[in-house]
């Protein structure tokens, strides 16, 4: 019965996005951390069929300037990109980038195209953008919720939560970055993409339904 | 766990049963999931799960629940049946008091994880994406996929006698041994007593019953029976009885699912209404034989929407141990799913049937108070080379099932052009023309056309008529 293989999939895809600060504040250990956690992250994926099955992973930078390191790619395919710290930080750029990734990589709902389930995407930055990023954030705010599950997580002292709170309703704040936070951030980050890809809501107006945050990185209201 | 007092031989930490005594389990976290988080006991044989919320505000009867699932409800501690019901769950066999609430598991058999060290999950066989991520050696053939859909069944059905509902059977709640055969069933802390717990959880996309997605229905044994008709029918077909191309909302990719699995759930096979088909070539279900179509039906094209008219577990149960009586190996060697439900060809890889004819053995049982008088029961046994024979075959009312006496009773034989039926345990007589001769035990007779062989002398003691098949 493996002629079904010749049959279509219709199989939705859970497009995650993750915005990632690489400014030169990262250097060292927490950039390092940052890169196992990417390689963490997609191994343990790799571990839930389902999520092989619907989950679809795009990385884009920020420092001195934004990229989108890795398209939205199946986890099977997914290459780690190489990740270094450096530079200003360049948030307001970033959130244009993961605009125009929303509007041209997202599969739309239409009369003849089964869409994409909503978009997770986690934006983690531990200082203050450089660039202007208020117009951007607006833009993308808009999205959040409603196009978008998007979760930002400032990490250390330095970071400015209110900016985040510009972005979406969804902020978390991670005081310490030692590589033990990282790693337990991308656990969770795991353990939200695996539920996502498991549990849906049905409601496409409620943010999706994400298992609480480990005890080091607090929510903020 | 920040109560729990550090023990300094190798960092372990303590926890308290519900009896008072003391178990040992390493502070590493083992896994995490949406409920709980677990670790190893001392000695790995066991796990404990740790709920999450341990304030016990989102269910605070989990205690009095996982108390009742643990000790009252528990199938495994049956002094009699008890250990066979221990390989088909993981059932906990501990409440855990302190530091906190939580569960203790046995440890998942060896056998349940890949080489590389995956869970297997049932999800991992039923797709053929994610079956290609697993090894040759590990995938088993379909014939492991039937015996998966029976042990799936068996488990359900078990529940299901005790009054029970699982209230989230899903691909992954199974762990599952396509080699050997079979499954054993986890996360059972969440069980549902019907009318005493309320469940909480609404269930796994693709496999929440159409009333409950609606908002019709709470998960029961009803909307259990829903999610054992999906997963026997991937289980078989490797592919989502609902899951097609049919649009049905363009607003969201959240509401189209919730229509296209809750009020507009339309059967991709459906013969009146085509509009769900995938595109591209797949075999169909008629395909598994008249037992599993006749379910299939029910399930997905007559009563999709009428929750109470579902096949019960035990229904399922039976059509699949019956169509272990139709099912025929491929002749080609390179085929991976080597084995299907006779027919023209193989599903797997298009290999016509072998050549030379295949004997099929029509059942006839004795008419209740007549004597010498035998009904066609409408049920056959394909015949292949070394097929055994079992006391289910030889009596019309000796069920399969867990407690069935496992003795080969006869087999059969291809050899140099003939067939052959060999009787090892069977009282078993050759009816032609009208005479009755013994065939005695450790002998053989070669099969014939039109032959009528009574399995056994005994009080309901079946005929089989013999038909030799050139072509199905």
């Amino acid at each position: 019965m493996l002629n079904l293989d010749k049959m279509e999939s219709n199989q939705r895809r859970l497009p995650v996005y993750l915005l990632l600060d690489t400014s030169g504040s990262m250097h060292g250990q927490p950039i390092e951390a940052l890169r196992q956690g990417v390689k963490y992250l997609i191994s343990s994926l790799k571990k839930e069929p389902q999520a092989i099955e619907t989950a679809y992973l795009s990385v884009i930078t920020f420092s001195s300037t934004a990229k989108q390191m890795v398209p939205l790619t199946d986890l099977q395919s997914f290459r780690e990109p190489q990740l270094d710290a450096n530079g200003t930080t360049a948030l307001g750029e970033a959130l244009k980038i993961l605009e125009r990734c929303l509007d041209t990589e997202v599969k739309k709902s239409t009369a003849t195209q089964k869409g994409d389930y909503k978009p997770l995407v986690f934006i983690l930055t531990d200082g203050v953008p450089t660039d202007s990023w208020e117009g951007p954030a607006n833009v993308i705010k808009q999205k959040a919720g409603k196009l978008a599950n998007i979760i930002a997580v400032g990490c250390g002292p330095d970071v400015d939560l209110n900016t985040l709170k510009k972005i979406t309703e969804i902020v978390l704040h991670m005081e310490s970055y030692q590589p033990d936070d990282f790693n337990q951030f991308f656990r969770w980050v795991s353990a939200s993409v695996s539920m996502a890809s498991q549990k849906f809501t049905a409601d496409g107006e409620k943010p999706a339904q994400l298992p609480p945050p480990p005890p080091t990185i607090q929510i903020v209201p | 766990m920040a109560k729990a007092r550090k023990k300094s031989k190798k960092n372990l930490l303590e926890a308290t049963l519900a009896d008072g005594s003391t178990i040992l389990y390493e502070p590493e976290i083992l896994g995490e999931g949406s409920e709980g988080i677990v670790h190893f006991t001392e000695d790995k044989k066991k796990v404990v799960k740790f709920y999450k919320d341990s304030n016990d505000s989102k269910d605070p009867e989990r205690r009095r629940r996982i108390e009742n699932i643990v000790y009252k409800y528990n199938p495994t501690r049956n002094p009699e049946s008890g250990d066979y019901w221990k390989s088909l769950y993981c059932w906990p066999t501990a409440v855990v008091v302190a530091p906190r609430l939580g569960v203790l598991v046995p440890t998942y058999p060896a056998h349940f994880f890949t080489k590389d060290g995956r869970e297997k999950k049932l999800s991992w066989f039923i797709s053929p994406r994610t079956r290609n991520l697993i090894s040759k050696a590990e995938r088993g053939d379909w014939l492991g996929h039937l015996k998966i859909a029976i042990m799936m069944a068996r488990a359900t059905r078990r529940l299901h006698s005790a009054g029970l509902a699982h209230s989230d059977l899903s691909y992954n709640n199974f762990l599952a041994d396509p080699v050997i055969g079979t499954v054993t069933m986890i996360d059972l802390d969440s069980l549902v007593v019907p009318d005493v717990y309320p469940p909480n959880v609404a269930g796994t996309p693709g496999l929440i019953a159409p009333e409950v997605i609606m908002g019709k229905g709470a998960p029961s044994i009803r909307t259990d029976l829903h999610a054992l008709a999906v997963l026997v029918y991937q289980t078989l077909l490797f592919r989502h009885p609902l899951r097609g191309p049919k649009i049905n909302s363009t607003l969201s990719a959240e509401e189209d699912e919730q229509l296209s699995m809750g009020a507009k759930a339309l059967f991709i096979e459906d013969p009146h209404d085509q509009s769900n088909r995938p595109q591209g070539t797949f075999t169909s279900f008629e395909r598994l034989g008249p037992y599993l179509s006749e379910l299939v039906t029910k399930s997905f094209i007559k009563y999709l929407h009428m929750p109470d008219n579902r096949p019960t577990a035990a229904d399922w149960e039976q059509a699949l141990i019956r169509t272990t009586d139709l099912i025929h190996p491929c002749s080609n060697d390179r085929c991976e799913l080597k084995w299907f439900v006779y027919g023209t060809s193989c599903p797997g890889c298009g290999q016509k049937m072998a050549h030379h004819p295949v004997p099929l053995l029509q059942f006839y049982k004795e008419q209740n108070g007549k004597p010498g008088h035998f009904i066609n029961e409408r049920r056959q046994l394909v015949v292949w080379s070394g097929l055994y024979l079992y006391k289910w075959h030889v009596f019309d009312h000796i069920r399969a099932g867990e407690n069935a006496d496992k003795t080969p009773q006869g087999y059969f034989r291809y050899h140099e052009g003939q067939w052959y039926f060999f009787n090892l345990e069977m009282d078993a007589q050759l009816i032609e023309k009208g005479i009755q001769k013994t065939i005695p035990k450790n002998q053989s007779i070669p099969l014939q056309q039109g032959q009528q062989i009574r399995l056994s002398t005994e009080r309901r003691g079946r005929i089989v008529y013999v038909q030799m098949i050139k072509e199905p």
